[in-house]
């Protein structure tokens, strides 16, 4: 197996796990809003369907959330142990999310079984619903969290000009905070090892990292720097409201199938399609609303990754985005034509870079970088026209409370609607995030890192990855016979 | 950054992940041997099935707390992971393959409950019991490797021989160690918990006094085994030898002093031993009973002090020198000592929280059947 090969192999198994683990995520986010909302809901109106659908809904929880940490794990375990050289973000950008993180995770463990085995425990109904509401924000934080690590390493804020001595197209990444001596002497080590697969993680080793430290003092002024990105907020806003989404759409669905299999209890599985398709409707509006949000700090903050969403081989104008963005259909966006040309005539020709020029580099990364536009604008294309049929299929849902007189009698349809977005939802955010993680390639850290610069040089990364993927493929399907064996054998977690 | 609140916070989240990891793999296997005992006494399989609720909930707990260690690791001891990652990469493949299965078969068994024969039934416990002996037989790798870093060939440039690190001459009698302790423990804390519930079946009673016994009388071969890793250690990790031996061997120095916990972690090992026979003899004598959970984890910290601590001020042990603590804390960035601590304070708070409901619920269910 060539590098190339083996570092596409290793990049296909991580995406694969990260995929299945995102199911669990978008289940955990998803259900934990709905359970919400219907605990909350189902108390004001003393609605006892609503009440045991919260209920339903929080086993269910219990059940991903079990899998879901352990699985967790090893895809923690599996990451450094395939991609050791992330242990440089680890430690630096990403420890406050990841250090806060572990306060949000033992929270939401705690509170969430404490929800599942006190339900009905209480005399106040609503000192549960607290609880359901500490464990809902716990679960939101910890997706934050996250999600802030993953932004950071879309846009590195905290870096300065750091990206724009290498790359001119690049923008200034936030206040610098780091210590431009220590990242570029990094960076420079990691250019000249670079030449065989993984040479450059040899580098993350104690001695060298001391001798830098000792040389230059912390990497990182301001360890907190990757929560305070504009990219990091649009995308945890955009995150959180997709895989809620997804979560809410897929309850809604799981209740919609026990009604076309014309199982008892039609009135109380309808009431909480009705109430789940309008909680994910509402969500789906709101992450439209946000979408433009997104799109512009991905404009700002990823040249490339714009280029290929808006199919820019070469600049020209886009009257929609033009329009929304700049109130100006004829606006004319800079396509890789500009970019490359930008690199081509490099303000600092004699910038080298572990004995390689820094324009040399520039034009080959953003070459490299439009070779995924056949990839990433089809994907985008058929994402965006999902969220439009999404969008209209959300307000036609939101109408049931409008057209009272119409839905009478078409109970059926808003079952299929919650259904096709059970499949829309998913394919939306599948697809976004493809296009996230694909068009920030060729580099892991905007920018800054490549892949190869991070993969374990030992051979055997691949089988980690394989394993940790057959751990999390096992584990999903054990979770989805699991969850199947509690709600339809009355199989109850824990008890008799 | 400060090695000391680094190293405190890893203590604090290794120390709760093998109170219940240590106690799991001995519940492991009870309920196995009870689920066999069922074969002839039906009252045996209810006791079984408690003990995998158990061992279900335990791993919830040791589960989010192997994440955390896993956190922590990466964050204040960013380059010793890297050092872990490259030089014992097959070493921790055991583990990764051992959870899986473990999960797995945990779900498996308690899912094919009364679905399937009793010895096929058996047959998926024991894998269940089995591959829970396995996930520190991967771990337990990197502690050897930190008492003689067998497979490291260089740091600077970090280059290791693989093969090598699989054979360290410590590893063999520290597994060894580790698995018969986590069986005592086990049993040990199963018989303090059954003892409590026996104020409500004397059925209990009996249970109480057999797994105290099989907990004691395992302290013999532990003994043993000790001898074993405490005799390798003299050859191939004399820093900690001689830390661990200030005091009791005549002309033995180190710079930190261990002697007091490794003496405390023995004592207790024998009185568990003493207590452990005394109740079996005299089941009535309850409050002995009562003492043996507890003991038998505070022996585990005494060891996991010893062991850990007994190498400062280094992290990795090289003969009769070592690789400094301080060369392996995170040094990329700077975190006070107050903000570390008080991230770890919510932790700390809401775990107890977390295990007294988990623990409420399962010993209710329990007194209840």
């Amino acid at each position: 197996m060539n590098g190339v090969e083996y570092i596409n192999r290793a990049l296909n198994l991580s995406s694969l796990g990260i995929y299945i683990h995102a199911i669990t995520i978008a289940i955990v986010l998803g259900f934990s809003l709905a359970l919400l909302i219907l605990e909350l809901i189902g108390i004001r109106r003393k609605d006892a369907l609503l009440l045991k659908a919260a209920k339903t809904i929080s086993l269910v929880i219990l059940i991903v959330f079990v899998y879901g940490a352990a699985t967790g794990t090893l895809v923690e375990f599996g990451l450094l142990q395939v991609w050791s050289g992330v242990l440089l973000v680890a430690g630096s950008f990403a420890f406050i999310p990841f250090y806060l993180e572990l306060i949000a995770f033992v929270l939401e463990a705690a509170t969430l079984i404490a929800l599942y085995y006190t339900w009905g425990k209480f005399r106040n109904p609503w000192s549960h619903w607290m609880l359901t509401l500490t464990y809902t924000f716990a679960a939101f934080l910890s997706g934050a969290l996250i999600t802030s690590v993953n932004s950071w390493m879309q846009a590195p804020w905290g870096v300065g000009d750091v990206v724009k001595m290498i790359y001119p197209w690049a923008p200034t990444y936030g206040p610098l905070v780091v210590n431009v001596d220590f990242l570029i002497s990094l960076k420079d080590a990691l250019v000249s090892a670079s030449g065989s697969v993984g040479g450059g993680v040899a580098l993350v080793n104690p001695e060298i990292l001391s001798t830098l430290s000792a040389k230059f003092g912390e990497l990182l002024n301001d360890p907190w720097i990757a929560l305070k990105s504009p990219y990091s907020n649009q995308s945890i806003l955009h995150q959180l409201l997709a895989s809620s989404s997804v979560g809410v759409f897929w309850a809604a669905s799981g209740f919609a199938l026990l009604i076309l299999r014309k199982k008892g209890e039609s009135e109380y599985y309808f009431k909480a399609v009705k109430t789940l398709a309008a909680i994910g409707a509402v969500l789906v509006l709101a992450q439209g609303a946000t979408a433009h949000w997104m799109g512009a700090v991905v404009y700002e903050y990823q040249p490339t990754k714009f280029a290929l969403i808006a199919g820019l081989d070469v600049s020209k104008p886009d009257p929609i985005v033009g329009l929304t963005m700049f109130g100006d259909p004829n606006y004319i966006f800079d396509g890789f034509d500009k970019l490359v040309e930008a690199a081509k005539n490099h303000p600092n020709p004699n910038l080298i870079i572990g004995g390689v020029s820094a324009a040399e580099i520039a034009v080959a990364d953003t070459v490299a970088a439009s070779k995924n536009m056949n990839l990433v604008y089809p994907m985008y294309t058929t994402k965006v026209a999902v969220a439009g049929l999404s969008l209209l299929i959300s307000l036609a849902i939101l109408s049931i409370f409008v057209f009272r007189r119409f839905w009478e009698g078409r109970r059926s349809l808003l079952v299929y609607l919650a259904l096709t977005m059970g499949l829309f939802t998913p394919l939306m955010s599948g697809l976004g995030w493809a296009v996230r993680e694909i068009g920030r390639k060729p580099w892991t850290v905007y920018g800054l890192v490549y892949p190869h610069e991070i993969i374990t040089p030992l051979g055997g990364s691949t089988w980690v990855a394989t394993v940790v993927i057959g751990g999390l493929v096992v584990g999903f399907i054990l979770m989805c016979l699991t969850i199947y064996l509690a709600l339809t054998r009355r199989l109850k977690i824990g008890g008799k | 950054m400060d090695p000391l609140p680094a190293l405190l916070v890893l203590a604090f989240v290794l120390l709760v992940h093998l109170t219940f990891v240590n106690i799991n793999i001995g519940l492991g296997f009870l309920s196995v041997a009870a689920r066999w005992r069922s074969k002839s006494d039906p009252k045996a399989e209810e006791l079984s099935k408690h003990s995998v609720k158990f061992v279900a909930a335990n791993e919830v707990v040791s589960g989010v707390y192997g994440t955390l260690i896993t956190v922590i690791l990466f964050g204040f001891w960013t380059g010793f992971v890297n050092v872990v990652v490259q030089v014992l990469f097959f070493a921790l493949l055991i583990s990764v393959i051992a959870i899986i299965i473990r999960l797995t078969s945990i779900a498996a068994y308690w899912y094919t409950w009364g679905r399937i024969g009793v010895n096929a039934h058996l047959i998926i416990g024991l894998i269940m019991a089995i591959s829970g002996l396995f996930i520190p037989a991967g771990f337990r790798y990197i502690f050897a490797f930190m008492n003689n870093p067998a497979g490291l060939m260089r740091i600077s440039p970090l280059e290791g021989d693989v093969a090598a690190a699989l054979s360290n001459p410590l590893y063999p009698p520290l597994l060894l160690h580790t698995w018969v302790g986590a069986l005592s423990i086990g049993f040990l804390a199963a018989a303090t918990g059954f003892a409590w519930a026996s104020k409500r079946s004397e059925y209990l009673r009996g249970w109480a006094a057999k797994t105290a016994l099989v907990g004691a009388l395992l302290i013999i071969p532990q003994g043993i085994v000790g001898f074993w890793y405490w005799s390798s250690l003299s050859s191939h990790s004399p820093i900690l030898f001689n830390a661990l031996n200030i005091g009791l061997i005549s002309g033995v120095s180190a710079q930190t002093n261990v002697s007091h916990s490794f003496l405390a972690m023995v004592l207790i090992g024998l009185y568990l031993l003493t207590a452990g026979l005394i109740y079996y003899a005299e089941p009535s004598r309850i409050r002995l009973a009562y003492t043996l959970a507890p003991l038998s984890i505070l022996s585990l910290y005494f060891g996991e002090i010893t062991q850990n601590w007994g190498r400062m001020p280094y992290l990795i042990l090289q003969g009769d020198t070592g690789l400094d603590v301080n060369l392996f804390v995170n040094k990329l960035v700077y975190i006070d000592a107050a903000t570390i601590m008080i991230a770890i304070a919510p932790i700390a708070v809401i775990t107890i929280g977390f295990v007294a409901l988990l623990y409420h619920y399962l010993v209710k269910g329990f007194m209840e059947s």
